[in-house]
């Protein structure tokens, strides 16, 4: 009980912390950018009425979080609109006093997919085809059609109102059935099968019932809602879950803000339900981002004016490079940029720069750029600036300072200076350069808390350890890292779970347990790390030593990125041992080489696509595919899956690796710059099978970033 | 119960206390809690202690040596006094506060902010520049380049029409201006603005103003102080 009073406490903050954020609203009659509505959830989580679905999408890229119980049942739901057209929802559901099948609270994973097949127009409704729970055990299995149209003021009455209709199999077809469509043999479900593959067997098979739903939104606060509902929750009911004594369900909700919205209802005649809906999107932040002013491009006096500023005889002096340095210095660091390494002639100069502040690489170019204008001597025209990540020079952006002194402050100057912006390949090195003499040694601590969250225990779905984390990293050379972190856990339950592994396979993920009863005070990480750039675009990467939590050896990586495209190949191998439970400095027997060969391409628009090939972790051997979309400010939603030569049983539950990751930039909260960002890969269940090293440092993520795509879908913020 | 007291109080202490040191910054737990904290805390800091402003007398404003800029921005009931961070030929102006937010003004015309959230990045004001230079009326479009949250920057087109109200005394601080009133209508499907000029009839300098920024910050309410 203390734990779910803690669990939903947790969860009630996390909401009312964002709950509370606003964002522009023209509320009075100005002109504003146009939002798209935002269609209130139903209690799974996806639009719709109340345990019914609707038509609706929601707006592109809308992320929302929720929750919701009534008789015993909650639903956890995560849904991401993956494009105007595409949405998917991760649930996690548990369902109270099942007491059968072994379970007291039966709990399961849900994966949701819906189309839209139309926009809504002024006669005709959107319409929603949604398969729900498509691949899970299929608790909650059903597929739809269903259409919306929006009324407003409907009869003269205030506000709006959305009528749903539709047609629901599997769940959505158990009350009131009108016959079967596409043939009658559905398989039943079975609460002890492993799930995880897709149940196209089932999909629009058997019966089908109509299903129907009202929602009137009163005013900007308040709306009512009511439905027809076609679910019978038979396996519930069976199971004295709940009693359903109505076809009918009514609600009433509340938009707290525009992002949390709480919902109470009148379920099936007999339970009384709450809803709460975060929706947050990645393309509005919290906090918008406030940057101080930068300083203004110096003006060059014209050389009719004062001809002599122009002169070039300063190239000639054999201490001009050193003293430019040595003023560009200090203006660099004051916008948390520092000087790598600088090369000047009469009318060009290359800066080197490694930005420590900036998101948005393009804002630190500009930046650079400014300091540039400001110190450098007139007859310099051509600025070739290059971000430097961990000795890895990543391109070359190519400015004229007269474009920079005749656009600062035209109209469209973004698009302008982008036209006239060159990018391209940063040689490795940088010759007859002076460089910053005191880059290195450089030693980098922190300490701090940490908090390991543990999900989806049936016992207690969410678990979590919390104690003190001490991190250093110290470079002695170019390239060079060596890089540790040491826990203390202070407290936590990962470790009372009584779950020890069952898995057939090399036991390479599934004795997360062991690790966590074993000590409270471990090593985490300890490693010495090399990167360089060992030719035109490559990049290359070598490690060694205690990679991660449970395994140590050592990894070398190579990767094939130009800057202008879209392609990226890579190729890493490992040799790794497993380490012991302690997590100190030795190690068990298992050892394994594994390794990759990837490809990495951007679609467009923030479309992101990887397939690995190769050897993974229990020695298997098969290929992971990645999708994700990421916005230029940092945000990143996708999903992955993996399929190897072990087969479903062998990898027991869930049937294959699979999983959800999510990244959100600190910025987007704070509103200020930062390059920190919140990361958190969430599976449904973790297994043996197709499990890959978790090698910090890997190169594609740090070279892309400073490529010409990323570069250009920041460039907003070269002018800030 | 108890152990939740318990562990927040330690999380809460711990963030705060969380130390480091060095010029990089690693995407760590504890790193990332302790910016979100301090963060929250100089929020909460510059909340509780406003900056005073300063009451305004001719005698005053006479003895500063740099020119001054009152801007309110009115939909967060800010004031704030800026002085010149550069000027530029076509009489352009960068005004900036001591924490480098910038207004930026051609011929007194709206240009650009930074530092605000959501600026106006560039902005192409012809209709307003027109009147305010002629001291009469014009029209035609206005475009207003404004900041998103992905790091792009969207257009914004509005149909526009300065009018020209008559002649007005202005009066700023104890000294009055003889000035025309100029109001700029404009809208687009989404919505109308007005933007007021009062611009001194000898000079053609913009006095005051009040002059719509982005659906973010809103109207400005800008006196020019000193030149």
């Amino acid at each position: 009980m203390q734990r779910a009073i803690l669990r939903n406490t947790s969860f009630a903050a996390a909401f009312v912390a964002l709950g509370t954020a606003a964002y522009a609203q023209s509320d009075d009659g100005t002109p504003h950018f146009k939002m798209p509505v935002q269609p209130s959830l139903n209690l799974y989580g996806s639009p719709g009425v109340i345990d019914m679905p609707s038509g609706e999408a929601l707006p592109d890229a809308q992320f929302a979080v929720s929750y919701s119980y009534f008789g015993g049942i909650s639903r956890s739901a995560m849904t991401f609109q993956f494009s105007p057209r595409i949405s998917a929802t991760f649930r996690y559901v548990g369902i109270r006093n099942w007491n059968d099948n072994g379970f007291d609270t039966y709990r399961d994973r849900n994966f949701d997919v819906r189309f839209l097949l139309r926009r809504e127009s002024q006669y005709l409704p959107a319409i929603t085809l949604g398969l729900q729970d498509f691949a899970g055990t299929g608790i909650n299995a059903a597929e739809y059609v269903v259409a919306t149209k929006t009324f407003d003021r409907p009869l003269s009455l205030p506000g709006t109102m959305k009528v749903s209709a539709g047609l629901g199999w599997g769940r959505l077809a158990s009350s009131g059935s009108i016959g079967s469509l596409f043939g009658s043999n559905r398989p039943k479900f079975n609460p002890n099968s492993k799930g995880g593959n897709f149940a196209t067997d089932q999909w629009f098979r058997g019966p089908t019932a109509p299903f129907a739903g009202i929602e009137w939104q009163i005013d900007n606060r308040w709306a009512v809602k009511a439905e027809y509902s076609s679910d019978a929750y038979e396996p519930e009911t069976s199971r004295g879950v709940f009693t359903r004594k109505s076809r009918m369900n009514f609600g009433a909700e509340y938009q707290y803000s525009q992002n949390l919205r709480l919902g109470a209802y009148w379920m099936y005649g007999s339970e009384f339900g709450i809803s709460a809906q975060l929706q947050v999107n990645p393309k509005r932040a919290t906090t918008p981002m406030m940057v101080s002013g930068p300083r203004t491009i110096q003006q060059r006096p014209t050389r009719a004016e004062n001809p002599a500023a122009w002169s070039e005889d300063w190239s000639t002096s054999a201490t001009a490079p050193t003293t430019i340095r040595d003023a560009l210095r200090p203006e660099l660091e004051k916008e948390g940029l520092t000087l790598e390494a600088l090369s000047l002639s009469a009318n060009s100069a290359e800066l080197r720069f490694i930005n420590r502040r900036y998101s948005a690489d393009a804002a630190a170019i500009g930046r650079a750029a400014r300091v540039m204008a400001m110190i450098l001597p007139p007859s310099v025209e051509t600025f070739r600036l290059v971000l430097v990540q961990n000795n890895l020079p990543l391109s070359t952006v190519t400015l004229r300072r007269s474009d920079l002194e005749a656009l600062e402050f035209q109209p469209d100057n973004t698009d302008a200076l982008l036209a006239v912006t060159g990018f391209s390949e940063a040689a490795p090195n940088l010759p007859y350069s002076v460089k910053n003499p005191d880059l290195y040694p450089s030693l980098n601590f922190s300490v701090g808390p940490y908090v390991s969250p543990s999900y989806f225990d049936p016992e207690s779905p969410v678990r979590a350890d919390a104690g003190v984390s001490a991190e250093f990293r110290y470079r002695f050379a170019p390239g060079w890292l060596v890089a540790g972190e040491m826990r203390h856990r202070l407290i936590g339950n990962i470790a009372d779970s009584d779950r020890f592994s069952n898995s057939q396979l090399p036991r390479v993920r599934t004795d997360s347990l062991r690790y966590a009863q074993a000590a409270d005070t471990t090593l985490h990480k300890l490693y010495i790390s090399k990167q360089w750039k060992p030719g035109a675009n490559t990049y290359a990467r070598v490690t060694a030593g205690y990679l991660e939590q449970m395994f140590g050896g050592v990894s070398a990586e190579l990767l094939w990125k130009p800057v202008n495209s879209r392609l990226a190949l890579g190729v890493e191998a490992n040799y790794v041992k497993q380490r012991e439970y302690e997590q100190r400095f030795g190690f068990q027997d298992y050892s394994v080489a594994t390794g990759h060969v990837s490809a990495y391409y951007e679609f467009g628009r923030g479309y992101m696509g990887q397939l690995d090939v190769g050897r993974y972790l229990a020695g298997d051997v098969g290929a992971t595919a990645t999708v994700t979309r990421e916005f230029a400010n940092g945000w990143r939603v996708g999903g992955f899956f993996t399929l190897t030569n072990v087969s479903a049983a062998e990898f027991g539950e869930g049937s294959f690796d699979k999983g959800i990751i999510l990244q959100i930039p600190v910025g987007w909260f704070t509103g200020q710059p930062s390059k920190r960002t919140v990361s958190t890969t969430i599976r449904p269940i973790q297994r043996d099978g197709g499990a890959r090293l978790d090698v910090p440092g890997r190169l594609y993520e740090q070279v892309r970033n400073g490529h010409r795509n990323d570069i250009v879908a920041d460039f907003g913020r070269a002018w800030e | 119960m108890k152990m939740r007291h318990i562990c927040l109080a330690l999380c809460a202490g711990l963030a705060l206390s969380a130390c480091s040191g060095g010029t990089e910054k690693a995407s760590s737990q504890s790193s990332t809690l302790s910016e979100v904290a301090s963060v929250i805390v100089a929020g909460r800091k510059a909340k509780r202690n406003p900056p005073e402003l300063p009451t305004l007398t001719r005698p005053l404003l006479d003895n500063l040596t740099v020119g001054s800029l009152e801007v309110i921005a009115s939909k967060r009931a800010q004031t704030a006094y800026l002085i010149p961070e550069a000027r530029r030929s076509g009489n352009l102006t960068v005004w900036r506060t001591g924490g480098n937010s910038q207004v930026i003004l051609r011929d007194g015309v709206l240009i650009g902010t930074k530092g605000l959230g959501n600026d106006l990045a560039s902005a192409d004001a012809s209709p307003a520049l027109a009147a305010v230079r002629t001291r009469g009326s014009s029209a035609g479009q206005r475009v207003m380049y404004i900041r998103n949250d992905v790091n792009g920057v969207d257009r914004m087109s509005l149909s526009c029409e300065v009018h020209n109200l008559g002649a007005e005394n202005l009066e700023i601080v104890e000294r009055s201006f003889p000035t025309v009133h100029l109001r700029e209508d404009c809208s687009n499907e989404t919505g109308k603005i007005a933007n007021h000029y009062w611009v001194d009839r000898r000079d053609g300098t913009v006095w005051k103003s009040r002059q719509w920024a982005s659906p973010q910050t809103g109207y400005l309410d800008i006196r020019l102080l000193k030149k």
